[in-house]
């Protein structure tokens, strides 16, 4: 370049520094946009794996069925590839809080691996203090120095595994395994997780660790997003699985011997406790006979009490008769007195006659003794003897008299103090015998009371008797089933998962993988859109200057100093374009992507920007290309001109007729502006093409945009809205027998909200086909006829609804794509703990479906695939309309043998969450839809009034007012528009199908849909967005200057 | 009053901090149907007189009136009325849309105008009726020019200002466009006004004002103006 030209080339950028910059802005707009969503995937994954390795996130955990052991932590210790093994507690618990019960999921603290960052307070010191996070205390109201209290929310107590069941929170803290608001699944409450609590190893009680944690030599260096990593990984799974089946033998024994000394104690206790029973029972026993006899003697006494009564009334009865007997008694004594005392004095004067006699006679005797005879003297002294003898008599009689007198006075006396004391003694005695009856009916009243109560107790007795003997019957047969169940127990499994069993990785994963879709094909269209409108400006800014070609070609410049002016002009404006876009792209584009899912990921605590160069070259360089490229080109074609030619005006293209006017019926139709105006856009042709081309990115990047939001968000709702009419998935214990498992189906049934249920075996099961293995659900129901009511079996697109039938099984539209069948093919399943196939079985019908994988099998299928009758396991509910799913669930799960409740409206809640993460890619794409319209739009626009400034200069000239001219402008503007916009939604849909190809997981069938409303959206946007661009050029056309037209052709 | 004044007209150009006057205290007046020549050098301000007259720009003092109206108190909206209703242009380079064909670019102008005239009669009348449906590329400078001229007649405007219409034609196509403008002016009585550098067109004007450095040099009269076909240049 010489002097001169240099000179020019700086004076050409200073003069024409809009255009300058519009070529730096819009390479810099391209590469910024292609850079930075490309650098944002690998950003968001650096940004995790930081996370995840500053908080030293275990690789690998292990869950045994039986638990880990120590000595399996040293057994992995001992593993090559193996940094760190730690064991930890792990236990779901309810907190009651105001109003709800929160779940909680409770671990023990670790010292190495799975580290919590406390934000907030401290760690825990003693074993009744514990470490929450913010989710915990925004779901249950707790702060910090609360006290909470934990409950198992089933049969359990909380002591069997914690020493005490109270925790006071001395810290809040973050940990790298609950980055989002995903706490995980839980088996108790309503069956998620609401925050998690840590709490120290002291406080567990047991022994047997839950889960061993993990850490892989070499992986913090690595990305666990990488293949590297996966490689590792899969290195140390499999060394663990080596040991697996050593250490679960080793640790099945182990369980054996615990197991039988806790039969044994329980055997005890039980032995104690039946005993205690059957005394209880034998002393109410006895108490109840012995109160049996009390009432008896009563009874006795009262009939006693009633005899004596009714004697003393029947004396009074016979009182009133007494009496006047007793006087007629009185008087007839009387009269026998008078007799007795007649006879007395009779007797007396007998007496005393014949004492008067006798004397006479002894005075005789004496007075004639001696005058008489002895004979005459003994006859005489016999006669006086006889005489005292009689006399004798009579005065012997006397006392008797005497007496009888002396008894019938005391007789009459008798009778007559009766007789005075009659009345009284008979009130008294009425008395005596009314308090006896009132006493008496009390009395009654209490025997019969007491009988009663006798009866009660007799039925109690009887009831508890009858419980004694079931409860005793039930744990005897616990007894049995425990014993049962440790001969039965297999051989422990190990669970080996990796960090994809963390909550929140698999949904990171996904935003990150959606967010790399979004960096695979719109950058692309968007860098594409950038590098026209360079070439576009480059291509008019030499066709500006052929004049001062020609002149620089006249004056003999050769071709490739004049050309470098332009290729230099391209190269620097695009490059600094580059660099800056690519600085600031990878900069600000992640970072704000990153800012944006933070607020969903709030644990990801660490932010790592990766300066991604290869994208950056990629897109500068391709920017520079197709810039240079242009200039390249418009330039050689106009050198290949001659000088003078070049410095002529340019020979204005000819106008042409176009196809359009052949078809007279339309033609004649259009007015002379519309014909105008069609005119035109076929004569600008790279105009046409690029308004269109851009109008219709920006179209479909928002119909893409939208139509993401629509096909995944439908996905829950189909799902559980269409396909399944059930609401939930009760899971039972299968010890159960077959009364205890209809009692618990009864209880299931009558909880408040439930409406009905249907009983089924529900497995993960492996199916093989040659085209690959895949895991489905194996859903084996009761009721086959019924099943169609609780999940809609019909084809997608034909809605041809099957029925389940022993002809085969049903199995769910992906499943079958994953597998590579049609209707008719066979199937191999395996069985689902040995994973040994079991049998092949042909797919009867290929069936909607969205979330996970089905396969729906009649139970004689069953029967004769595994050559055993299917276990039910499961329940499927539905509920009432407008019942609480979590209060049913919380509800069910209380009830003995439900091992676990799956609330559908719980899942979907939960891909919601997930789903609602993808906001952040609609606003990205809506924002570029949007830049990209003005680009294009502005751009264009631009460009075509440049280009048709002396054109509209002349139609003012002519008169033409403002409005006119915009409307002359703008009537080919609204057709590129709308045409842009008409081919946009083809290219949308087209576009969206294939980003729902890319962002497709093996589990989701997204339904490619976009929603008429989406549609409706996109256009009125993309219409906005044109409308203001060409509102803004509705300024550069008032100011377009008439005496523009004047001046000769530049 | 004459049908055109054009009183102590000056316009001045503001460039950075130096004051240019494009027109220093011009004043002249048209009687209705007069075929005027304005001539000067290049920089004499014909370009700027008839822009201002055309109401193409406005004046920085002075008064113009054109049939009896105050051209120079209108504001945008009314002056560009004016433009439509009163005023037909002849630009140098034609200035036709390429992208209509010659019938189409007279209609273009005919249909904002409130009285027009057969797009396809003016077009016979400047002598294209054979070329309706040519576009410009196809046609001749000079036929092109007719275009132009038949778009400005077609208005039926009351004042017709044409920019150097030969300017870019040779001798013989500018001569016969010279003629049509005599012609129409005759003819019709249209008042036409002529900005030329070239001094020989002068006699066919019935009025030749000369302008020199922004000032009125010189308004000659014609009694009697001389045909095109005499005039040679």
């Amino acid at each position: 370049m010489t002097k001169g030209l240099r000179k020019d080339f700086r004076r050409s950028i200073r003069k024409s520094f809009s255009r300058f910059l519009s070529i730096l802005l819009i390479s810099a707009l391209g590469v910024a946009f292609f850079a930075g969503v490309r650098t944002a995937a690998p950003a968001m994954e650096a940004s995790a794996d930081a996370t995840y390795d500053s908080q030293s996130l275990m690789d690998i955990r292990v869950l045994g069925t039986l638990g880990m052991t120590t000595e399996d932590v040293a057994a992995f210790l001992g593993l090559e590839g193996v940094e760190d093994a730690e064991g930890i507690y792990t236990a779901d618990y309810l907190c009651e809080t105001e109003g709800a019960s929160v779940v909680v999921k409770v671990s023990s603290m670790t010292n190495r691996i799975n580290l919590v960052r406390v934000t907030e307070g401290r760690y825990p010191e003693s074993y009744d203090e514990c470490i929450v996070d913010q989710a915990f205390l925004d779901a249950s109201g707790y702060a910090l120095g609360d006290t909470v209290r934990l409950r198992t929310g089933t049969e359990d107590s909380v002591s069997d595994m914690l020493a005490t069941d109270e925790y006071r929170i001395v810290g809040v803290g973050e940990s790298a395994y609950y980055m989002d608001s995903d706490r995980g699944t839980a088996s108790i409450g309503d069956g998620t997780g609401d925050g998690m609590m840590i709490i120290p190893k002291e406080a567990f009680t047991e022994e047997i660790f839950s889960e061993v944690l993990i850490r892989i030599t070499g992986a913090d260096t690595l990305n666990c997003f990488s293949d590297e990593y996966a490689d590792l990984l899969a290195n140390v799974t499999a060394n663990i699985e080596a040991i697996e089946q050593g250490r679960c033998e080793v640790r099945l024994q182990q369980f054996r011997e615990d197991a039988d000394n806790q039969l044994n104690d329980a055997r005890y206790e039980y032995q104690q406790q039946k005993d205690k029973a059957m005394r209880d029972l034998s002393d109410a026993y006895q108490a109840l006979a012995a109160s049996e006899a009390e009432l008896e003697n009563a009874q006795l006494e009262i009939n006693q009490t009633r005899q004596q009564l009714q004697d003393l009334q029947a004396l009074f009865d016979a009182g009133d008769q007494t009496i006047d007997a007793s006087r007629d008694q009185i008087a007839e004594a009387r009269a026998t007195l008078t007799d007795l005392e007649e006879q007395k004095a009779a007797i007396e004067q007998q007496i005393a006659e014949d004492e008067a006699t006798i004397a006479e006679m002894e005075e005789q005797l004496r007075a004639d003794a001696p005058y008489i005879s002895s004979d005459e003297y003994y006859r005489r002294s016999l006669e006086i003897i006889q005489a005292t003898a009689t006399v004798e008599y009579y005065k012997s009689q006397l006392p008797s008299v005497e007496r009888s007198i002396a008894a019938v006075e005391q007789q009459v006396e008798t009778a007559e103090a009766f007789i005075n004391n009659y009345p009284e003694a008979a009130a008294a005695a009425r008395e005596r015998i009314a308090a006896g009856e009132v006493e008496l009916a009390e009395a009654e009243k209490r025997v019969q009371d007491g009988e009663i109560e006798l009866e009660r107790a007799k039925e109690d007795y009887a009831v508890a008797e009858e419980d004694a003997e079931a409860e005793l019957a039930a744990a005897e047969e616990r007894l049995q089933n425990t014993e049962n169940e440790i001969n039965n127990v297999e051989t422990p499994q190990w669970y080996v998962l990796d960090r994809t069993s963390v909550p929140s990785y698999a949904s990171f994963q996904n935003d990150t993988e959606s967010i790399r879709a979004v960096g695979t094909v719109f950058p692309i269209i968007f860098f594409l859109v950038a590098a026209l409108v360079s070439l576009t400006t480059m291509t008019r800014m030499v066709e500006e200057e052929r004049t001062q070609i020609g002149t620089l070609k006249a004056l003999g410049y050769g071709k490739r100093a004049i050309l470098s002016k332009y290729i230099f002009y391209a190269l620097l404006s695009t490059l600094l374009g580059a660099i800056f876009g690519a600085v600031l792209g990878e900069a600000l584009l992640p970072n704000l992507i990153l800012r944006t899912y933070r607020l969903v990921y709030t644990g990801l605590s660490e932010t790592v920007f990766t300066i991604h160069i290869p994208n950056a070259a990629i897109a500068a360089v391709l920017s520079v290309l197709a810039t240079v490229g242009g200039a390249a080109v418009a330039g050689g074609r106009v050198l290949t001109e001659s000088p003078s030619a070049l410095m002529r005006p340019e020979a204005p293209q000819t106008g042409k007729h176009i196809a359009l006017e052949n078809v007279d019926f339309i033609w004649m139709r259009l007015n002379f502006s519309q014909k105008a105006a069609l005119r035109n856009l076929f004569r600008y042709k790279k105009r046409l093409f690029m308004t269109v081309f851009g109008v219709a990115s920006c179209m479909a990047l928002l119909l893409v945009g939208f139509g993401i939001s629509d096909s995944v968000e439908r996905v829950p709702d189909k799902q559980y809205g269409d396909v399944f009419a059930y609401q939930g998935t009760v899971g039972t214990d299968t010890s159960l027998s077959r009364a205890e498992r209809r009692q618990l189906l009864a209880k299931v049934g009558s909880v408040q909200g439930v409406a009905d249920y249907l009983q089924a075996r529900s497995v993960v099961t492996y199916a093989q086909t040659d085209a690959g293995e895949a895991t489905a659900y194996l859903i084996v129901p009761q009721d086959t006829a019924k099943f169609s009511e609780y999940v809609r079996l019909q084809t997608r697109v034909t809605n041809e609804p099957f029925g389940l039938t022993d002809d085969g099984v049903l199995i769910t539209e992906k499943f079958a794509k994953l597998l590579d069948v049609q209707v008719g093919d066979m199937i191999t399943l395996k069985d689902d703990k040995t994973a040994v196939p079991v049998g092949q079985v042909r797919v009867a019908g290929i069936v909607e479906n969205y979330l996970n994988h089905y396969i729906y099998m009649t139970p004689n299928v069953y029967q004769a695939l595994y050559g055993e009758t299917a276990t039910l396991n499961a329940a499927l509910i539905k509920t009432e309309a407008g019942a609480d799913s979590d209060a049913v669930a919380a509800e069910i799960l209380e009830i003995g043998g439900v091992t676990s409740v799956t609330m559908n409206t719980t899942a979907e809640r939960q891909v919601q969450t997930m789903l609602d993460n993808l906001t952040v890619i609609i606003a990205v794409l809506i924002v570029a839809a949007g830049l990209l319209a003005f680009i294009v739009l502005y751009n264009l626009n631009n460009i075509n009034i440049t280009e048709r400034r002396r054109e509209l200069a002349t139609l003012k000239v002519l008169g033409f007012y403002n409005r006119e001219l915009a409307a002359y402008v703008y009537r080919e503007n609204v057709i590129l528009t709308l045409t842009g916009t008409v081919l946009g939604i083809g290219l949308g849909f087209l576009l969206h199908w294939f980003v729902m190809r890319t962002i497709a997981t093996d589990i989701v069938m997204y339904s490619v849909e976009i929603a008429p409303l989406s549609c409706l959206w996109s256009v009125l946007i993309t219409l906005g967005f044109s409308v203001i661009v060409n509102w803004l050029m509705y300024f550069r056309l008032k100011k377009i200057d008439m005496v523009e037209s004047t001046k000769s052709v530049e | 009053m004459a049908f055109i004044e054009m009183k102590n007209v000056t316009k001045t150009y503001q460039m950075g901090e130096v004051e240019i006057k494009a027109l220093d205290e011009v004043g002249f007046a048209v009687e209705k149907g007069e075929f005027v020549v304005i001539v000067g050098p290049s920089g004499a301000g014909k370009t700027t007189i008839l822009n201002i007259l055309g109401g193409m720009d406005t004046a920085t003092s002075g008064k113009i009136y054109v049939d009896n109206e105050a051209v120079s108190s209108f504001d945008e909206k009314a002056l560009t009325a004016y433009r439509r209703d009163d005023v037909g242009f002849v630009f140098q380079f034609y200035n036709l849309v390429g992208n209509l064909t010659a019938l189409e670019n007279v209609e273009l102008a005919l249909q904002i105008s409130k009285n027009p005239l057969s797009a396809k009669a003016v077009l016979q009348e400047v002598g294209l009726s054979n070329r309706l449906d040519s576009f410009p590329a196809q046609l001749s400078g000079g036929e092109q020019q007719r275009v132009s001229i038949a778009r400005a007649l077609a208005k039926n405007p009351k004042l017709l200002l044409c920019d150097e219409p030969t300017g870019a034609l040779d001798y013989i196509t500018g001569k016969s466009i010279l003629k049509l403008l005599q012609d129409t002016c005759r003819e019709k009585g249209v008042t036409i006004i002529v900005i030329t550098h070239n001094l020989a067109i002068a006699p066919m004007a019935d009025k030749v004002i000369k302008v020199k450095n922004g000032k009125i040099d010189q308004i000659l009269m014609n009694k009697r103006p001389t045909p095109v076909e005499y005039i040679e240049w």
